[in-house]
């Protein structure tokens, strides 16, 4: 029997595009699972989420390449949410918290708080992940579809607040980054800031605004009132929303302040604001328009 | 037969060959000019030497102002006379004060929008045909509003006495300058920028304006004429 060499491989390379396209499904990666908070939108578990004042539910949703009838949903400190064994992952700490799904979505209530205990995450810790995966039910080795949802558990250190000095019914604040560790014994980096200030008299009577940036050093807090002593604090923000400690305490006192409008005015300058009349303007516009319109008919 | 030959004759003579045509210039229809200048507004010159509150908040110093001008060619072929339209951007920051007349950490600003409606026309007959004349003088005449506003030191606009802190002036300018066609550095490159773009020429200039935006001396306005005798623009201008 002759073999003809060519038509050989040819056959040969139809067959592994074929494999290749039917084996697609079992040999693709794992999907995503879509994580989503009751607290908020951020998708980042905070310190606050994870010691549950505020409670924090968390919501999973998930697409499959190959459905299975059910799915178990694990929860895990290490990526791909490994079973630990003497011989491997023996650090991990991985443990089941929905079995028995009968659909691509789990809503059982589940807090933020409840999963990091049950994989002895301390909410003073500093991992910077949680992992989810969904397993077909009754096996833990391949998950089908994963998760992680990030973790800022520590604080900024205090920023230094420098000062405080007065602006036309504000005060214009401006601060420092502070140094060292946070109270919980790990640094997060500063995201944002939030400038307080109350009454002198009044501190109960607080209010704050927030300014953006991590590198923001300064802000300003309006709509305060002429001639009332206020005093400022300053605290810095992380991604996830954690607030450092405040800043030492400074005190301003709003005054009136002329700007530029003002200054002209009050040194008797004339112009009134709001717009002119422009009559002139139209004026020349009737005289230009003309010579556009002769120009437009000499064209064929 | 004979008569086939000569209408391919006359049509032959009648059309340009593709050479000729590659060395004509696309028709000319209109101008783009952005241009950068010094400018200091002449507001303090209301009070002539009494007060001078524009430079106790912004200073002396002047800052650049941005325009970019487009122009329609009314004339295009014993010079350019254009009617154009522009409009740019100027903005000076300061500080405010406080009552005692101690310095504030408020800030305060002017920005100004010029907007002007103009008439100009360039000689460009000599730089057109010479290479070794490449400068195109031009002389203009403008019709100016600059919109202005002040804002305080939260950023808003600003109010005195109940009078809002924006408005507009209206003026009129001046101007003279000289163009210089870059293409004489390289004519074949401008051909092919003309080819491919539309653009015929590409200017450089410098002009020098009087301006007068103060409402046609109003009593009731301020002057934001610039605060120099003569404002010296340069940039670049697109003939196209």
């Amino acid at each position: 029997m002759k073999i003809d060499g060519p038509r050989v491989r040819s056959a040969a390379r139809r067959l592994i595009v074929l494999a290749c396209v039917a084996f697609t499904p079992a040999l693709a990666s794992a999907q995503t699972i879509t994580v989503t908070e009751s607290n908020d939108t951020d998708g980042i578990i905070n310190a606050a989420e994870c010691n549950n004042a505020p409670v924090d539910k968390l919501a999973f949703e998930w697409t499959v390449t190959s459905a299975s009838s059910a799915y178990d949903l694990y929860v895990s400190d290490v990526a791909g949410c490994p079973i630990p064994s003497s011989s491997a992952n023996s650090d991990a700490h991985t443990q089941a918290f929905a079995t028995n799904i009968g659909q691509t979505s789990w809503n059982g209530g589940d807090t933020a708080a409840k999963l990091l205990d049950l994989v002895s995450i301390a909410c003073t810790s500093s991992h910077s992940a949680l992992f989810v995966c969904a397993f077909p039910t009754g096996t833990n080795t391949t998950a089908v579809a994963t998760a992680s949802v990030q973790l800022d558990l520590a604080s900024a250190p205090a920023p230094v607040a420098l000062s405080a000095s007065a602006g036309d019914g504000s005060l214009n604040v401006s601060w420092e980054l502070g140094s060292g560790s946070a109270d919980a014994g790990t640094t997060g980096s500063a995201n944002s800031f939030r400038v307080y200030y109350a009454p002198t008299a009044d501190p109960t009577n607080e209010h704050h605004v927030t300014c953006t940036g991590s590198s923001t050093t300064s802000g300003r807090a309006t709509g305060l009132t002429n001639g009332v002593e206020y005093v400022v604090t300053v605290a810095a923000l992380t991604l996830g929303g954690n607030e450092s400690a405040r800043s030492n305490q400074l005190t301003g006192t709003p005054v009136y302040v002329q700007n530029f409008w003002r200054l002209y005015e009050s040194a008797g300058g004339q112009e009134q604001g709001g717009c002119a009349t422009g009559a002139g303007g139209l004026a020349v516009l009737a005289a230009i328009a003309p010579l556009a319109l002769r120009r437009r008919r000499r064209r064929p | 037969m004979s008569r086939a030959f000569a209408a391919a004759a006359a049509l032959a003579t009648a059309f340009p060959s593709a050479a000729q045509l590659a060395a004509q210039p696309s028709p000319r229809w209109g101008a783009l000019e952005l241009s950068l200048s010094g400018y200091r507004p002449s507001i303090d010159a209301e009070f002539g030497g009494r007060a001078s509150p524009y430079q106790a908040a912004f200073g002396g110093s002047r800052n650049i102002m941005f325009r970019a001008d487009l122009a329609y060619a009314l004339i295009a072929d014993h010079g350019s006379l254009e009617l154009g339209f522009g409009a740019g951007y100027w903005e000076k920051y300061g500080h405010g004060f406080e009552l005692s007349g101690a310095p504030s950490s408020d800030p305060t600003a002017l920005k100004i929008v010029p907007t002007r409606i103009s008439l100009t026309y360039r000689f460009d007959v000599l730089a057109n045909r010479y290479r070794w004349l490449p400068l195109a003088p031009y002389a203009r005449l403008s019709l100016d509003r600059y919109w202005w506003w002040v804002n305080d030191g939260s950023g808003s606009t600003a109010n005195a006495s109940g009078k809002p802190g924006y408005g507009a002036t209206n003026g009129y300018s001046f101007s003279a300058g000289v163009a210089l066609d870059l293409g004489a550095i390289d004519p074949d490159l401008a051909g092919e920028m003309d080819r491919d773009t539309g653009i015929n020429h590409t200017y450089l200039f410098v002009d020098f304006t009087k301006s007068y935006i103060r409402d046609f001396d109003s009593s009731r306005s301020w002057d934001l004429s610039d605060d120099r005798a003569v404002t010296v623009s340069g940039g670049l201008l697109f003939a196209f």
